[in-house]
C-alpha cells in the first residue's frame, strides 16, 4: 500500500533530512512512526503526499508512484491529520471545513452530509458541527481536524501527533476510533503508549534513517534502543529493567 | 487581548455576517458581484462636480443594508482605517480649484469644494458596496462566482489565499507581539531597533503558515475549483434583483432625480 525504496530528501544541500529510507506498509496495517524531534517523521508524511520532492529513491502509495502525474489520484486516497490543526482548519465553520474535502472529490451534498454526521458521531463532537473554527479551543480543534479527515473516508490514513493537546478523555476516544477504523494507517507520535495501543508495527527513525522496524511489542519494550534514540519506554512497560 | 486579536476577530466576524440569513444573503453570489460592479462603475462615472446627481445613489446601499440586516454603522466601524484615506483623496481640491460656483449666505462654495465632496462620497459609496458584497456573500462563495464567470483559476486562488493570508499574518503578529511584550514588560509597543528582525521573522513565519495552509487545501483535493461553496444555479429572483439594480443605477445616472425633486419645492 505504501512503499519507500531508498528514499533520500534534503531541505538544504549537504544536510539530508532522510537518508536511504526503505520500508513498506501492507494494506490494512497500522504502523507507528516514532523518533525524537527532527528525526524526519513529518518529512516522511510530506513526501508521501507529494508536498516535498525526494532527491533520491522511489515512493509508491496505493499502487501509484508519487509523482506529479498521479498526485491528485493519490491524495484522493490519503487522508492526513496534520500536526497543527490551525493550518488544517481554514474554513469559517467546522461543518464547512468537513465539507471541503468530500465536495472536492465529487461527492453529492447528501453523501457528504451523511459522512460528516457519521464522523462527528464517531468522535462524539456533534455539538461542534456549526461552531466557528476561531471560537473553539485547541483540543476541540484537534478533534474537529480528525473528524474532517474521517469524513473523507480515505483508504490510507496518516496522522501526525493525533493526540497532542487532547485531554485524557478525548485522547481515549481518539485511540478507540483509530483502533476501530478499517484501512491502512500510519501514525507519528511521541505518545508511545498511544502507539502501543493502536499500532501492530513500529518504525523508529533516527537522524533521517530507519533504526528499527518490527512488531510494536518488541520495539517499544526495548529500553536500550529507545533511550539510545532519545525516547523513553511507554508507561505500560516502565517496570521493565 | 491585543489590537491584532481584535483585528483578527473582526476579520472572522465577516464570516459570521456572511452566515446570516436574509433575502440579500440568499441571492446568487455571481449576481451580487455583477450588481456591485455595475453600481461601482456607475458611481465612478459621475462627473467630479455632479454631487447632486450622485446623491440619489446613496439609496441603493442604504436599502440593501436594511434588507440584509447589516448595520451601516458596522461597516463604518470596520472600515475606520480605510475611510480616512478615502476622505483624503480630494482634500487638496479646494486649494487647487478656487473657481466660485455659488454663495450660501456669507460662504462662497468653490468648484474645488464641490469636487472634493463628490470624490469623498464616491469613495464612501464604493466602500459601502464592497463591504456589503463581502458581508452578505463570504470569500468562498465570491471566489466560486468568479470562477463561474471564467476568471482565471490563478487569479481567484490568489484572491482567496490573500484573504486567508491576512488572517494568518494577523495571528502571527498577535503571537509575536505577545511574546515580545512578555519579555519587555516596561516597553510600550516594539522598540525601533527590533523592527527589522520583527518584520523579517513575521514574513518568514507567516509564509511558512500560509504554505502549510495551502498544502492542507491541496491534500484535501483543492484544484482551483470551489465545489464546496454550494453555489446554486441562477434563479428568476436573482435575475430580477440584477435587473432592478441595473435599472436603478441607469435611472439615477441619466435622470437628474435630485434636481427634479428639488424643482418641485423651489
Amino acid at each position: 500500500m505504501i512503499e519507500f525504496a531508498h528514499v533520500s530528501c534534503a531541505y538544504e544541500k549537504d544536510r539530508p533530512v532522510l537518508r536511504d529510507v526503505s520500508f513498506s506498509v501492507q494494506e490494512g496495517e497500522t504502523v507507528g512512526l516514532i523518533g525524537c524531534n527532527g528525526a524526519g517523521k513529518s518529512t516522511v508524511m510530506k513526501l508521501l503526499l507529494g508536498l516535498l520532492p525526494c532527491s533520491d529513491g522511489k515512493i509508491t502509495a496505493a499502487g501509484l508512484p508519487v509523482d506529479k502525474a498521479h498526485l491528485a489520484e493519490i491524495r484522493a486516497k490519503i487522508g492526513v491529520v496534520l500536526q497543527d490543526p490551525e493550518t488544517q482548519m481554514f474554513m469559517p465553520t467546522v461543518y464547512e471545513d468537513m465539507l471541503f474535502g468530500p465536495m472536492n472529490y465529487g461527492l453529492s451534498r447528501e453523501e457528504a452530509d451523511r459522512r460528516i454526521d457519521a464522523a462527528l458521531e464517531q468522535l462524539q463532537i456533534g455539538h461542534l458541527k456549526h461552531r466557528h473554527n476561531h471560537r473553539i479551543s485547541g483540543g476541540e480543534k484537534r478533534m474537529a481536524a480528525i473528524a474532517v479527515i474521517l469524513a473523507m473516508q480515505p483508504d490510507i490514513l496518516l496522522m501526525d501527533e493525533p493526540t497532542a493537546a487532547l485531554d485524557p478523555y478525548n485522547r481515549r476516544k481518539v485511540i478507540e476510533v483509530i483502533r476501530n477504523l478499517p484501512g491502512t494507517k500510519m501514525i507519528t507520535s511521541h505518545d508511545l503508549d498511544m502507539i502501543c495501543e493502536t499500532c501492530e508495527r513500529v518504525i523508529l527513525l533516527c537522524d533521517g534513517a530507519v533504526c528499527a522496524d518490527g512488531p510494536a511489542e518488541q520495539v517499544l519494550r526495548d529500553r536500550e534502543l529507545l533511550e539510545a534514540h532519545r525516547l523513553e519506554l511507554p508507561l505500560r512497560y516502565a517496570h521493565i529493567r | 487581548m491585543n489590537r491584532m486579536d481584535t483585528a483578527l476577530r473582526e476579520l472572522a466576524g465577516m464570516d459570521d455576517l456572511a452566515a446570516l440569513s436574509s433575502g440579500i444573503h440568499d441571492l446568487h453570489p455571481g449576481v451580487k458581484l455583477l450588481a456591485a460592479i455595475i453600481y461601482i462603475a456607475t458611481v465612478a462615472s459621475f462627473g467630479k462636480y455632479d454631487l447632486s446627481g450622485l446623491l440619489p445613489m446613496v439609496l441603493w446601499p442604504v436599502l440593501l443594508y436594511q434588507l440584509s440586516g447589516i448595520p451601516v454603522s458596522l461597516c463604518f466601524r470596520r472600515l475606520r482605517f480605510v475611510l480616512p484615506l478615502v476622505l483624503a483623496v480630494g482634500i487638496w481640491n479646494p486649494f487647487m480649484d478656487r473657481q466660485p460656483l455659488l454663495r450660501i449666505g456669507m460662504m462662497t462654495v468653490t468648484a474645488g469644494m464641490l469636487s472634493m465632496c463628490t470624490l469623498m462620497l464616491k469613495g464612501v459609496l464604493c466602500l459601502l458596496a464592497s463591504f456589503l458584497l463581502m458581508a452578505t456573500t463570504g470569500i468562498d462563495r465570491l471566489c466560486a462566482a468568479l470562477r463561474a464567470m471564467h476568471v482565471p483559476e490563478y487569479a481567484v486562488t490568489l484572491l482567496l489565499l490573500t484573504y486567508r493570508y491576512i488572517a494568518v499574518m494577523l495571528r502571527e503578529v498577535s503571537v509575536m507581539t505577545d511574546a515580545y511584550s512578555l519579555r519587555a514588560p516596561g516597553e510600550k509597543g516594539i522598540r525601533f531597533r527590533a523592527w527589522g528582525s520583527f518584520l523579517g521573522q513575521l514574513l518568514l513565519r507567516s509564509m511558512d503558515r500560509a504554505q502549510a495552509l495551502y498544502d492542507s487545501m491541496l491534500v484535501r483535493g483543492y484544484r482551483g475549483e470551489f465545489y464546496y461553496a454550494g453555489t446554486r444555479p441562477v434563479q428568476g429572483r436573482d435575475l430580477l434583483f440584477l435587473a432592478l439594480s441595473a435599472a436603478a443605477c441607469m435611472f439615477f445616472r441619466f435622470v437628474p432625480a435630485a434636481q427634479i425633486l428639488g424643482s418641485l419645492f423651489i
